[in-house]
């Protein structure tokens, strides 16, 4: 037996020593075997149209912003929502005297050298929900709001950065604002700035701003327990922008497709045109660049865009976006996006194969796109791919 | 005795776990289920796969359910085998090893008078083991183009058979087969110019699906022509039947930054088996010296892949011829008990590559040795060459060792070692 045990010793440690030494790395021998029809799947460049094309009003939330807006240009307008909040104890009871708001500029949208004016309306019932549009405020206004303005007194400097001071005249409001910090019956929903000029919407620094000096600040006057009068100054607090414009003033022309940010409304763009590269999922998607083409010169704040993947409501599901790079060719800028990820999903499994396309500043300015959405320069994708089998 | 077998079990494990691990194999595997596997049995591994004919106790033959008859006793067998592979193509050659698991049957006799045998086993029955680079520069994209394809998986059968002896000389034997496996096949695509992504694509496919092998084997020949020297001479027929089995194709995009999860599409499909024919005759002469021979037909050019006709395969057939030297019942020395085999096959495999058939030669050459009563180690080596490097395409130089372990009920026993 001890005859055999060396045997299989020997035999084990045989392949063992033939194990070692082997390639296990792939390599290009064999290539010639491999069925190039079968296996390969060609690159191909292809070129498809968009079949379809809309705008749609899309909500923004003008809450998480930089900025908030207040004033009137054509049919636009933006009505600002401001509210302080939060006191130092100190303060809830004390005899308030006066109140100053100061707001710091840094956007207009408009005629740069018209005035600002607006009434600051007392805010009666909470505007912190971000699907409160233009419409709900001002078909439900007594609900939100007191019509009567609250009587103030606005500074108001032409020129974007400049700081405007609104100094708020009514102190039984303002003592009812300092009554608590626990607010159950809405003495304290801030105040609405309704815009009663006509050829500018300004900016302000909203409370989303690390800079302390720049985000709205309320200088407080109160005399304390022993009589002092002093000031208190406060930046705490809540903004927003609640906007509209007439949808038949700016979109009037059925072969364009508008983006109007700070509303807003989104372009939407249909492919099913791309159907046709194959039935049979996967396709290896290699590069996809999604193109549209601006109708004219665009004089815009931030002149780029925003590609987004949309559910079948054509609403952005956030599953994926893109941002634009910008060319001119002819005389025409052409915005291309990376649209690889949006072209995965519409060739995977997407019954519905549109996408959106939104402004870089959607909510926090008021440009205008146009872009052809019919004609040689209309929408298009061009897709390097592979076809799997 | 015990001390021994612990010591074959121990080398088995570590023979067999880097048999396993190592990777690597012969393009031709990415067609049809891959490399057809036709181990036999440890015992006839040596002699090139031949024993359709052979009737035998101490045996379970694999190839033919009606050869299962002559046992007597319970027996098991189970082997690995080690594979070595030199590729070679015109632009170079490379050097591939791979190893596994030879699969591992049973036979309980049942009557032994009437050649009542049961068996059931689980083998392999294909592999699927290649990785293929491929560069070219496309003029379309203007860069230049990587691809790499991975294949492995392949198809085992859980078989479970029965034989019996209606008259003398006259075995019939019947095994139904599960056939079960998965093939994984991947590719990935990379390009020289950084705007074009990179892709991987993996395709698995899992099969499952029943099919009936059919086996006889006759020794009456010499009785019926009434010639003496044919009594040692026995025929031997299987039928395998076709199947469509059952298939799912899972075409999958791995999860990446554009998919939190993989995206997989799935399809259900069939792929068919074909009918396999075989032939076998068995010659022994003086009890010692045994002549075997095989033919097995398959209609694989007629199978169809999801509706349509199989890629690059066609008709196979393999005819391969053994030879075993068995002990002479005085022997009495260890060396004078080792049974020696040797066999020669020739297989027209079912790859047509190219429009070029792929050819297998093989010689082959084996041992059996003894570790107790009616049991043996039998360990077979096969060398040969598959494929020409006509139309660009490979030559593999193939080494093949197997170790298995064929063993009676009585293995288990414990005796005093003498």
């Amino acid at each position: 037996m001890k005859v055999l045990r060396f045997i299989l010793l020997f035999s084990s440690a045989s392949v063992l020593f033939f194990l070692s030494g082997c390639n296990d790395t792939p390599n290009s021998i064999g290539n010639g075997s491999l069925n190039k029809k079968v296996d390969y799947g060609n690159v191909i460049i292809d070129t498809f149209y968009a079949t379809d094309h809309s705008s749609l009003p899309n909500l923004i939330f003008t809450s998480s912003t930089d900025r908030f807006m207040s004033g009137r240009y054509k049919t636009y307008q933006a009505w600002a929502c401001l509210k302080f909040y939060s006191w130092p104890d100190s303060l809830i009871g004390a005899r308030i005297t006066g109140a100053t708001i100061q707001l710091k500029g840094l956007y207009h949208f408009g005629d740069s050298t018209a005035s600002l004016s607006f009434d600051a309306l007392r805010a009666i019932a909470s505007l912190a929900n971000d699907s409160l549009t233009y419409d709900s405020l001002t078909l439900n206004s007594s609900f939100y709001y007191n019509n009567n303005p609250v009587s103030i007194q606005s500074f108001i400097p032409i020129g974007d950065t400049e700081s405007i001071r609104i100094n708020i005249l009514d102190t039984t409001m303002l003592r009812e604002w300092f009554s608590t910090n626990t607010d159950t019956i809405h003495l304290n929903d801030g105040l609405i700035f309704r815009p009663t000029n006509s050829n500018i919407i300004k900016g302000f620094y909203s409370f989303n701003n690390s800079d302390t000096s720049l985000v709205p600040t309320l200088y407080v006057n109160y005399i304390d327990t022993n009589g002092n009068a002093l000031t208190y100054t406060h930046k705490i607090g809540f903004s927003k922008y609640i906007s509209t414009v007439n949808q038949a003033s700016i979109m009037t022309d059925n072969n364009l497709i508008y983006i109007q940010d700070g509303i807003s409304y989104r372009g939407l763009v249909s492919f099913d045109s791309i159907a046709k590269i194959s039935t049979n999922w996967p396709v290896s998607i290699f590069r996809a660049v999604l193109q549209v083409t601006s109708n004219g010169s665009v004089s815009v704040s931030h002149d780029s865009l925003y590609l987004l993947s949309v559910g079948s409501t054509g609403v952005s599901d956030g599953a994926s976006f893109a941002i634009s790079q910008r060319d001119t060719s002819g005389g025409h800028t052409i915005y291309s996006f990376d649209a690889r990820q949006i072209t995965l999903r519409w060739l995977s499994n997407a019954s519905i194969r549109k996408a959106a396309l939104s402004g870089f500043a959607e909510n926090a300015s008021f440009d205008l796109f146009k872009l052809y959405g019919t004609g040689v320069y209309r929408p298009r994708i061009i897709i390097t791919y592979s076809l799997q089998r | 005795m015990n001390n021994l077998n612990n010591t074959i079990l121990l080398i088995f494990i570590i023979v067999a776990f880097p048999l396993i691990t190592v990777a690597g194999g012969s393009s031709f595997s990415q067609y049809g289920f891959g490399d057809i596997i036709r181990y036999g049995d440890s015992r006839t591994y040596a002699m090139s796969g031949t024993g359709i004919a052979l009737l035998d106790d101490g045996f379970i033959n694999v190839l033919n359910p009606a050869g299962l008859a002559r046992i007597s006793l319970t027996r098991f067998s189970t082997g690995f085998e080690y594979n070595n592979y030199l590729s070679k193509d015109e632009t170079g050659s490379s050097f591939y090893s791979t190893g596994g698991f030879q699969g591992i049957a049973f036979a309980f006799p049942i009557s032994t008078e009437n050649g009542i045998v049961m068996s059931a086993e689980f083998t392999p029955y294909s592999k699927v083991i290649y990785g293929i680079t491929s560069s070219f520069f496309d003029t379309l994209t203007q860069s230049a183009e990587n691809r790499t394809f991975y294949g492995k998986g392949g198809l085992s059968y859980f078989g479970l058979a029965l034989s019996a002896s209606p008259f003398k000389t006259l075995y019939v034997g019947a095994r139904v087969n599960y056939m079960v496996g998965s093939t994984q096949q991947y590719q990935t695509i990379s390009f020289d110019n950084t705007n074009l992504i990179p892709t991987t694509f993996n395709r698995s496919t899992y099969y499952s699906g029943f099919t009936l092998t059919l086996g006889t084997i006759y020794e009456g020949i010499g009785d019926l022509l009434n010639i003496h020297a044919l009594r040692s001479l026995s025929f031997g027929v299987t039928l395998t039947t076709g199947s469509m089995l059952d298939a799912n194709i899972q075409r999958t995009y791995p999860a990446s930054s554009y998919f939190a999860t993989d995206s997989t599409i799935n399809e259900n499909g069939t792929a068919g088996l074909p009918v396999s024919l075989g032939f076998g005759i068995s010659y022994i002469h003086e009890n010692r010296y045994r002549f075997l021979g095989d033919i097995v037909t398959e209609n694989w050019g007629s199978t169809q892949y999801f509706g349509s006709p199989s890629v690059n395969l066609r008709n196979s057939l393999r005819t391969s011829i053994g030879f075993e030297a068995v002990p002479a019942k005085d022997a009495d020395s260890f060396w004078k008990h080792i049974i020696y085999r040797a066999g020669l096959a020739y297989n027209s495999t079912y790859y047509q590559i190219n429009g070029i058939g792929i050819n297998e030669f093989l010689v082959s050459g084996g041992l059996g040795l003894p570790m107790g009563p009616e049991s043996q180690i039998n360990i077979g080596l096969q060398i040969g060459v598959r494929g020409s490097m006509d139309n660009h395409l490979q030559k593999d130089t193939i080494v093949r060792l197997s170790v298995a372990i064929s063993a009676s009920e009585i293995w288990f026993l414990k005796f005093d070692e003498e």
